[in-house]
């Protein structure tokens, strides 16, 4: 864990209130590995500004900010996702917990609430290994409770997409949840996960995904983040481990919370893995988003790449930082990172933190950054065919953002991003 | 065809009156007083040295930002376009085929000509055109000139050709159908064949009701779409006017005569 100065600030005295709740209920590893994580998070303290990869996400609005339980609803609530249209299989949380029917699943896919499931060996084999690196994947394992595991059994291809419906909503005060999603996909098996999470009203989600992969095989992972503009905090660390051959195919469209961090890290421990992690993002308002890439190539000839771009309107900031290990024995690495970013506004802010790390010397690496505002050459261009400028500032700014969509690998999945309008949302 | 157009005129409608025209760019005057006058119905060709001063022409003419006009006037039809956004222009009937057209990955060709028809319908208070009614019409014009279905798929020129690049451009042209074209070089890239296929898709929209202002460096377009007029420009004004033999004078000759009296750098 990184420890920088300890700041037990009110933030972390109130987003750890209730840890305790139901501990006596989860089995002895689950208690102590709550404990545990309570107390890192006591050392260290929320993240503030000062430390290194903190810089640019401030949390200082979470202090005065007043939680109440998640509210444990058992009504599924009606959503709406462009989604449905790829006939999916739909498993909903509400506030972090499971809601519904489980739906039938096909052979070689299991899914079940942690709380279900956390009295496997294989569970607590997988969790207990995971290393916690950051104080909010700390914050998130002292509840380990609410959330769901995902499993595809070795050799087993699931043609339907499972789509994951998340939806935080509370209208009083700040509402805290911490959910944790586990996918396990064994050797040779494959799946196409898409998730739609929708904020409304005030609240405070910190999700921890933790994500295996096993030899060859194959995972699409499409998020969709669709909250209110306004309101709400939103914390996503997904942990992503790939052995031989694996192939993750990544991409989340931020729309946004008030404030919204997206860290992920992407170990890839075998050799010819292909690792994508792509997103775009639309910030209006004075909506903060920042994504935090941690790319560790420990072993030959995998290839991983990064595209993100941004659009940032108003008053709105973003933050971009990416870092691409490469350790000794990673020969033959293929490391790629790109963001872009377009400024509509003049107040609009954006910081970047692209970094390489080369520790072996037959490697292929290379990032960029750019950002600016639209090209004037392409709006002349539009507009002098009848094209009225806002219109054109649409098409353009849509345009700019398709470039990373249509690396989707999965069409359809592709076609329905393609077709959510950048500036609204699904909303 | 062309007998047929031209030489009907009736009228001496003006659609195109440019009247002392002064443009700067970057606070340097490039037009210096031009002014041209195009009937309707008739093709005007602008011929002149590099740097006299025809792309900031085919610019002003459109209505693009950075150029400024510090005395003169341009209207089209009637109307007063000096001051008008380039999407005014476009709505009342103007068009300009670029010379060097940008490349928008992102935006395909084919949803570009849709939205551009529509936009164009609706500034004129008419009704959109229904997708079949659209993909009708692209069919059509797509075969005349060459343009591929996977063309039409991509983003908009991206990876296209020099060639590609200009039919594409006159594939607009014949789809939105505007009553005055500025020709920037069309010629410029294109080997004998696609000037060919360019030309013909050109001259199947010459009317009576329509002009076009073909803009070239060298008379060998001049052969394909034959002009009822030459100007020459040189130096930001128009230096001589004559017939289509103006046009195989200046191949002769050169600018240089008229090189000489252009002053100092060269401004495309």
């Amino acid at each position: 864990m990184m420890v920088a100065e300890a700041q037990i600030n009110n933030n972390t005295i109130n987003l750890l209130e209730g840890w305790e709740e139901g501990l006596d209920k989860a089995p002895e590893w689950v208690q102590s590995f709550r404990k545990k994580a309570a107390d890192d998070v006591m050392k260290t303290g929320l993240p503030t500004p000062a430390w290194e990869d903190w810089k640019y996400t401030n949390l200082r609005n979470l202090e005065s900010v007043t939680l109440c339980e998640a509210s444990s609803l058992h009504v599924v609530p009606n959503i709406s996702s462009p989604f449905i249209d790829l006939k999916p299989i739909i498993v909903q949380l509400f506030n972090g917990s499971f809601v519904g029917e489980m739906p039938d699943l096909p052979d070689g896919l299991m899914i079940a609430p942690i709380n279900e499931v956390w009295t496997n060996d294989w569970f607590k084999g997988f969790v207990s290994s995971l290393s916690i690196d950051t104080p909010m994947e700390a914050l998130n394992s002292a509840f380990l409770n609410d959330g769901i595991v995902i499993k595809v059994s070795e050799n087993t291809k699931i043609a339907e997409p499972l789509l994951l419906l998340s939806t935080y909503e509370n209208s009083k005060d700040m509402l805290s949840v911490m959910p944790r999603i586990v996918i396990i996909l064994e050797n040779n098996a494959e799946l196409n996960i898409v998730e739609h999470q929708s904020g409304i009203g005030s609240y405070v989600c910190n999700q921890a995904t933790s994500i295996n992969l096993g030899e060859k095989s194959k995972l699409g992972h499409y998020i969709l983040q669709d909250n209110d503009r306004t309101q709400g905090y939103l914390f996503n660390t997904t942990k992503l481990n790939c052995y031989d051959d694996a192939v993750y195919d990544g991409f989340s469209l931020n729309h946004g919370a008030k404030l919204s961090r997206h860290e992920i890290f992407a170990d890839l421990l075998g050799e010819r893995i292909e690792c994508i992690i792509n997103g775009a993002y639309n910030l209006i308002s004075t909506q903060h988003h920042d994504t935090t890439i941690k790319t560790g190539h420990f072993s030959p000839n995998s290839i991983s790449k990064q595209i993100y771009k941004g659009v940032i309107n108003h008053e709105a900031s973003a933050v971009f930082q990416g870092r691409i290990c490469v350790h000794n024995d990673a020969q033959g690495t293929d490391g790629h990172q790109l963001n872009r970013t377009l400024l509509l506004s003049e107040k609009a802010e954006f910081n970047a933190k692209p970094e390489l790390k080369i520790y072996a010397d037959d490697v292929k690496c290379s990032h960029g950054v750019t950002s600016g505002d639209l090209n004037d050459e392409e709006l002349f261009y539009l507009r002098s065919r009848g094209i009225p400028e806002i219109e054109a500032k649409q098409i353009l700014t849509k345009a700019f953002v398709a470039e990373v969509i249509e690396g989707i690998k999965d069409s359809v999945v592709r076609d329905i991003f393609l077709s959510i309008s950048i500036e609204e949302g699904t909303k | 065809m062309r007998a047929q157009l031209g030489r009907k005129k009736e009228s001496n409608y003006k659609m195109i009156k440019i009247k002392d025209l002064h443009a700067s760019i970057d606070g340097k005057e490039v037009l210096k007083g031009l002014s041209l006058e195009i009937p309707k119905g008739e093709v005007h060709a602008i011929m002149g040295p590099n740097g006299s001063g025809k792309s900031t022409l085919s610019y002003v003419l459109s209505g693009k930002e950075g150029y400024e006009i510090t005395s003169g006037s341009i209207s089209f039809d009637g109307h007063d376009v000096t001051n008008m956004m380039p999407e005014e222009r476009a709505a009342l009937g103007m068009f300009l085929a670029f010379q060097y057209p940008v490349e928008i990955p992102g935006v395909t060709t084919i949803n570009f000509l849709r939205t551009a028809i529509n936009s164009l319908r609706k500034a004129r208070g008419e009704e959109e055109m229904d997708a079949i009614s659209f993909l009708k019409l692209q069919k059509a014009r797509t075969a005349e000139l060459g343009v591929t279905m996977d063309m039409l798929k991509r983003g908009l020129n991206v990876g296209f050709s020099g060639g590609e690049k200009k039919r594409n451009e006159v594939l607009q042209l014949v789809m939105l159908e505007p009553r005055f074209a500025v020709l920037d070089e069309t010629d410029s890239g294109l080997d004998i064949d696609a000037l060919k296929v360019v030309s013909k898709g050109i001259n199947s929209l010459r009317s009576a009701e329509r002009s076009f202002l073909v803009i070239t460096h060298y008379q060998r377009l001049l052969d394909y779409i034959k002009p009822d007029v030459v100007h020459v420009l040189a130096d930001g004004v128009i230096q001589k006017t004559g017939g289509a033999e103006l046009a195989l004078e200046l191949e002769k000759h050169g600018y240089a005569e008229f090189e000489k009296n252009q002053s100092n750098g060269a401004v495309a």
